[in-house]
């Protein structure tokens, strides 16, 4: 089969070209169109669901809503978890889905269960499933800044003209609006004229909803015609509502003689400050599995327009645009990517002396990239970070078929003039076509375990196992069928000898592997020291999940006192915030956020705060490195004592939350049920936790110290005044909150009318006392203070209840400074174990990155023996000896070597991508000692000694193995010295890969011989 | 955290007890970049409690009631209700067959009282002299005293009368005293039927509710500028409520009698008034940071009433001169409570 696809190939030339000509052009194609991200999509197919109870404290949340909830999604088929966050009027509920579920089908399920649970929950709730986005949507951050404006009318331009431009936008979920005052008319009622008059609260609420309506009457007919006939009541103006009747029993009474109308605002829970002062900010939340890039370019466009229609002196601040760091990252690997074909082209041409035959080989890297393009698109799968560092990964190993084919062809047409090239390269492509074949498949059964990763590590390795596999099934059709073809075109034939380069190597080379042949022993002692030197290191290796991407931005967590009042929380950030200015040159901008958005999607309380600092580019930086920055930043914000605070950066603060629900390197959750003792757990946790070397950013989430004011009605009473507690919540929020009414529309706004106090004219409770003395105006008219006809008290509870899987949980958080995240758990466990006493029905699970790492190596470990069999069966068909299969295997280990040495020296942890770089070097060295023990085996019928047989079959192997080995390694060069964001990723895999491709090299080139030698000699024997 | 717990244990070894019921301290140096801000105590002798519902009304038993002695077919009133009015202001006119007939009775009644009265001083003098018969004396006596009374009833009513007006169908009705005058109108007016209330200057007062369980009564009541001092403190049969009633009101002070008004209640009591930003809650308990040289002291305070921005507190310390913090409060609660240890 083989041999009629490269005759095809080398028959049908123009066709070939042809078609490999539209193959370039379509993957050109395909690569602008691709979807551009910085990451792959890493979320899990998650639903959401979002309700808010105003008034209820958590435990009554939990009571009453997040268990009905939780028990009626349980049922619902292929769920892996199911977590919950609830706070102060508020619950987030989330379901992951096992890998692959659909999402519509997900959202369908839940939407299904929701449904039915719904009417069963307390009437105040609110709410549903949240957008379709993902935990990595938040892709485009604005505020809206203006000296004139005040923060009332930002709001009203972010919430009513830019939000729903940019919701029109094809892959904008929703645009979630923060900070400022959301507008609204306000009716503030002096309940003192309300009681003379004797009307009611209830009654003054029928009223205006009443009024405020159009109503809809019929049509009537009029001769030939028909008039629709419509009732008009709806306010068209303040002045409306203001002369709205309340009253006609004593002269006409309009709503302003009993109350004050005005404009004011909703209670705010949540603000913004910008640079020490107070703004409003829009965030756009992408559609899951929309392309990242072009949505930004298009709301980058739309704002563009939209700036020109802004009043006088406003614009439009960007502080986050995923782009920046889409177009860096991305830049980071094309700049690598570059550089490598560089370097690869220039080995090719060293190595093969001739810049034809260099040429021919090289055309297979635009070739196969750009049928890994096709195929990406073809598959979904987006351009970024990881499959875009596939590809340079691939790189080295790309040219490996068409240098082996390309190198054959050479060699054909340059020692026999005789024949018609066609047939010589005819006979060249398929003496190599099998091995060729063979060596591809073994890279690709190599890679194979990548794809059997689950979690985050799955989804971040699994597109660069698959463009690897891409990329080199492409090459390894084109080497078979294109490159013949190019080789009829561009070779000479004509009788060449070797570069004298080469030839002068290979002198070198067999001088020395006679030497070695002498020495045979001590270097086997040599290298076997070496090995066990190198076994000695892996155990003092650091291990960690991945080295995190440096996305560019900071983003500092603060967590306060968690009583503390909106208006104190903003201040203390604005401190914070001044400071950092002030003494750090190079933060740009820092945009701060306290509490909760308005969607939900990050329901934060009061004395959260996500402070998000944006970097000059580092040519303005006074400090060495982000590190060091990040120090600086560090010890300022620990001037500011009372405070818990961590760091971390956009993506990562995300991607954390939706694997663990919270932001740091390592999570200790502890489940139970008590949350006292839940909460004593985690505080005495959290004391061993910074105890322990490397811990920082130590955390326990605040769970305990709510206080709830708690208001109940006297039975006896409630039923002699004819008031109920619904009635008393509806008259007290509209004093301490606001209760809506109703809703005043003016084209496309629309302004809630609500109850309300207003500023300045009525008082609203400072204290307990203040409560107890509330006025409260009974069904009767009659006004009582409110401790007459209630009991008040305070009460103590959690401010927030996590659960995971219906249990409860506290958590303690850590970042892991200069040590690995593994041993750092390995000791916080044992430190745990000796210093706490788990109670009853109290268990520990460690989590964050340390989860992902564990089941990463646990996969890892399960998998790459099996390849390793698969390789073995390979290798044992291809031989026909399971010794010599084993010869080649004996390659690995010295290769593994080599990229210890490397990861050591280089200070990197043995990480995920590491572990792709090993398993990339156990391809090379396979493939190097198939080359070479291929040719021995070839070489086997000669009836010369049989040392001279391996030192010139060795000879004959030096320029492909080297040519292989050096394609590798300078392919992955860039990727280890590259600096941009993104780089830190890859760099690892680098590292690994040309640390162990100087030993797997020496071994191919030195130690393999003797083995097989001393194999040989065995079997002679 | 231990720290301060050590601080705590210094000072209550080394300082007198002050009868705080809970103290903590947190050194001036940890707190670091804090920005500190802080506010000098003042004392105040009053402070303004939450407003009452208040009403502007006379005090009971001190209103002259000016009552029909007729049907009345027609009261026109020549002064609107709520006025004030001097006594001998004409403010109604009456009219009607009635009124014709009254005046009539009246002039009859008076002529009967002259005549009887005449008569009863010529018999008089004859029963002195022992000329008349005793059983006749008695008749004239009895006669007389029986007229004199019908007249004066008539001559009491008549006393408040425009006296040119007596002749006709109509009477013009003068006000008996100064004061408001206060009536509603009426389709018929029966006699013993009210024609108006007449308050007293000084009868016109504030009165307002006041919670029972209020442990201090306020000294006076304010609404707009106008203060005036509680006189009295009714407790009436509400289940909730006393009364309170202001002195009269002043000249300066305007309001109509029912207007209905938010009136807040003063307290005098010497107490602090502080900037509601000092104030923090630990343990349920409210706290202000009194600074010392190297501390800041937490210092329980009990919120009595509010403002937009200041608290009235009263606390079993002197706090008067005091600095207290006002800014970065919450970061201190936070230490306090073990928070980015």
């Amino acid at each position: 089969m083989l041999e009629r696809l490269i005759n095809f190939s080398l028959t049908q030339r123009t066709f070939l070209l042809i078609m490999s000509v539209f193959i370039l052009i379509a993957g050109a194609y395909s690569w602008m169109t691709l979807p551009i991200d910085a990451f792959p999509d890493i979320s899990p197919t998650q639903v959401k669901i979002i309700l808010k109870a105003p008034g209820m404290t958590p435990e009554e949340i939990e009571a009453q809503i997040t268990l009905a909830v939780e028990t009626e999604l349980l049922g619902i088929p292929n769920q892996e978890i199911l977590r919950s966050m609830t706070k102060y009027a508020i619950t987030d509920i989330t379901l992951d889905f096992t890998e692959g579920t659909d999402i519509y089908w997900a959202r369908q399920q839940v939407a299904e269960r929701l449904a039915n649970v719904l009417p069963s929950l307390p009437d105040s709730v609110e709410g549903g499933i949240a957008p379709m986005s993902t935990p990595l949507s938040e892709m485009f951050m604005f505020s809206l800044e203006s000296d004139e404006l005040s923060l009332t009318e930002r709001r009203q331009i972010l919430e009513w003209e830019i939000r729903p431009l940019l919701r029109s936008i094809d892959g904008v979920a929703d645009v979630n609006i923060l900070g400022g005052f959301a507008k609204t008319f306000q009716i503030s009622p002096n309940p003192v004229a309300l009681s003379a008059i004797g009307l009611s609260f209830s009654d003054l609420i029928v009223k205006v909803k009443s009024s405020n309506a159009n109503g809809t009457i019929g049509r009537a007919d009029i001769g030939n015609d028909t008039l629709i006939v419509r009732a008009e009541g709806r306010f068209n103006s303040i002045d409306d509502l203001k002369e709205m009747v309340v009253s006609n029993e004593v002269g006409t009474l309009r709503l302003r003689d009993v109350a004050k109308v005005s404009e004011g605002h909703l209670t705010r829970y949540g603000a913004v400050t910008r640079n020490g002062n107070e703004t409003a900010q829009a965030i756009v939340i992408a559609l899951k599995n929309a392309n990242t890039a072009n949505v930004i370019e298009q709301v980058r466009q739309k704002l563009a327009s939209i700036e020109k229609t802004l009043p006088e002196h406003a614009h439009i601040n960007v502080f986050y645009d995923r782009k920046v760091l889409i177009d860096k990252t991305v830049g980071t690997i094309k700049e690598a990517l570059f550089l490598a074909v560089i370097l690869v082209i220039i080995i090719l041409t060293v190595f093969l002396g001739d810049l034809r035959a260099a040429i021919t080989v090289s055309m297979i890297l635009p070739f196969s990239a750009a049928s890994t393009f096709l195929l990406m698109e073809q598959f979904d799968i987006t351009a970024n970070l990881m499959s875009l560092g596939g590809l340079v990964i691939a790189i080295g190993m790309l040219v490996d078929a068409s240098v082996v084919v390309v190198e054959n062809a050479v060699t054909m047409t340059q020692r026999n003039t005789s024949l018609p090239k066609l047939h010589l390269i005819y006979r060249a492509c398929k003496d190599v076509a099998v091995p060729v074949v063979s060596g591809t498949v073994i890279v690709i059964i190599v890679f194979s375990p990548l794809l059997t990763l689950s979690g985050l590590e799955g989804k971040l390795f699994a597109p660069v196992a698959i463009t690897i596999v891409f990329a080199m099934i492409s090459s390894l059709i084109l080497s078979l069928t294109l490159i013949p073809a190019l080789c009829s075109l561009l070779l000479k034939q004509e009788m060449k000898n070797e570069p004298s380069s080469m030839r002068w190597l290979k002198a070198k080379y067999e001088k020395m592997l006679m030497h070695v042949f002498v020495h045979s022993k001590s270097l086997m002692a040599l290298a076997l020291c070496i090995l066990t030197l190198s076994l000695l290191l892996f155990a003092f290796l650091g291990k960690t999940f991945m080295p995190s991407l440096d996305e560019g931005d900071i983003i500092v967590q603060l967590e306060k006192s968690p009583s503390i009042s909106l208006e104190s929380s903003t201040k203390l950030d604005i401190q914070i915030q001044e400071a950092l200015l002030a003494k750090i040159p190079e933060i740009r901008q820092i945009v701060a956020r306290v509490g909760s958005d308005e969607i939900g999607l990050d329901p934060m309380s009061l004395n959260e705060t996500d402070i998000f600092m944006e970097l000059k580019e580092e040519s303005e930086w006074e400090y060495e490195n982000k590190a060091s920055l990040i120090a600086a930043i560090r010890s300022i914000v620990a001037s500011y004592p009372g405070l818990n605070f961590g760091f971390t950066q956009p993506i990562q603060m995300r991607v954390s939350e939706m694997l663990t629900g919270n932001t740091s390197a390592v999570s200790i959750k502890v489940f139970g049920n008590d949350i006292q003792v839940l909460a004593e757990l985690a505080s005495k946790i959290k004391r061993v936790v910074e105890d322990v070397k490397g811990s920082q950013d130590v955390n326990t989430s605040i769970i305990e110290g709510g206080r709830f004011l708690t208001i109940r009605l006297h039975p006896e009473m409630a039923s002699q005044i004819g008031m109920n507690t619904s009635d008393l919540s509806a008259y007290l929020r509209a004093y301490l909150d606001s209760v809506q009414v109703s809703t005043f529309i003016e084209g496309k706004v629309k302004t809630p009318i609500v109850l309300s106090r207003a500023k300045n004219i009525s008082w609203k409770p400072a204290s307990i006392n203040d409560v107890n003395q509330m006025p409260i105006l009974l069904p009767d008219g009659q006004l009582l203070p409110l401790h007459t006809i209630a009991d008040i008290s305070i009460k103590q509870g959690p401010i927030q209840i996590e659960r995971e899987n219906s249990n409860r949980f506290s958590v303690v958080t850590s970042n892991v400074a200069e040590r690995d995240v593994v041993s750092f758990v390995e000791d916080l466990q044992e430190a745990i174990d000796k210093e706490i006493d788990l109670p009853l029905g109290y268990l520990i699970s460690f989590g964050g990155e340390y989860e992902s790492q564990q089941r990463a190596t646990e996969n890892l470990l399960m998998v790459v023996p099996i390849s390793l069999l698969l390789i073995t069966i390979i290798l044992f068909s291809t031989f026909g000896s399971l010794l010599k299969a084993v010869l080649v295997l004996c390659n690995i280990p010295f290769a593994v070597m080599g990229g210890v040495i490397a990861l050591f020296f280089s200070g990197e942890f043995l990480s995920v991508p590491a572990s792709v770089g090993f398993i990339a070097l156990l391809g090379i060295a396979v493939l190097n000692g198939v080359v070479m023990i291929a040719h021995f085996e070839q070489s086997h019928m000669h009836t010369r000694q049989l040392r001279d047989r391996i030192i010139d079959g060795a000879k004959q192997r030096l320029r492909p193995v080297l040519m292989t080995a050096l394609t590798a390694m300078f392919g992955l060069a860039p990727l280890a010295f590259a600096t941009g964001p993104g780089a830190e990723v890859q760099k690892p895999l680098a590292i690994v890969v040309i640390g162990g491709l100087f030993t797997s090299t020496f071994t191919t080139l030195f130690l393999l011989p003797i083995f097989y030698s001393w194999l040989e000699q065995k079997n002679a024997d | 955290m231990n720290k301060y717990i050590f601080i705590y244990l210094l000072i209550h070894m080394f300082i007198p007890k002050t009868g705080l019921a809970q103290e903590l301290v947190v050194k001036i140096s940890d707190l670091k970049n804090l920005e500190q801000t802080t506010h000098k105590v003042k004392g105040i002798s009053f402070y303004e409690g939450r407003p009452l519902s208040g009403r502007v009304s006379e005090m009971p038993g001190q209103s002259y009631s000016v009552v029909s002695p007729i049907e009345i077919h027609q009261a026109q009133y020549l002064i609107n209700s709520g006025i004030q009015v001097e006594k001998g202001t004409p403010f109604a006119v009456i009219k009607g067959p009635e009124v014709h007939h009254y005046i009539e009775q009246f002039q009859q009644a008076k002529l009967i009282y002259e005549q009887s009265k005449s008569l009863y001083e010529n018999q008089q003098a004859l029963f002195k002299k022992g000329l008349l018969n005793q059983d006749i004396w008695l008749q004239t006596v009895q006669l007389y005293s029986k007229s004199k009374l019908d007249y004066e009833e008539y001559q009491h009513f008549f006393d408040n009368i425009e006296p040119s007006s007596i002749n006709a169908d109509s009477l013009i009705i003068l006000a008996p005293i100064d004061g408001y005058l206060l009536y509603q109108h009426q389709e018929r007016t029966m006699a013993g039927d009210l024609l108006t209330k007449i308050i007293p200057h000084d009868a016109l007062r504030i009165s307002a509710s006041f919670a029972l369980n209020n442990r201090v009564t306020p000294t006076a009541l304010r609404f707009e500028t106008c203060e005036i001092a509680i006189a009295t403190n009714f407790n009436t049969d509400s289940r909730f409520f006393s009364t309170l009633w202001t002195e009269p009101l002043p000249d300066h002070c305007v309001a109509h009698y029912g207007q209905q008004l938010n009136v807040q209640p003063i307290y005098n009591q010497p107490l602090f008034s502080i900037p509601k930003n000092a104030v923090f809650d630990m343990d349920g308990q409210y706290y202000v940071l009194v600074k010392s040289e190297e501390f800041y002291e937490a210092v329980e305070v009990e919120l009595l009433s509010s403002s937009s921005t200041h608290y009235t507190v009263s606390t079993t310390r002197n706090l008067g001169d005091f600095e207290i913090l006002t800014s970065s409060v919450s970061a201190v609660q936070g230490i306090m409570m073990g928070i980015g240890d």
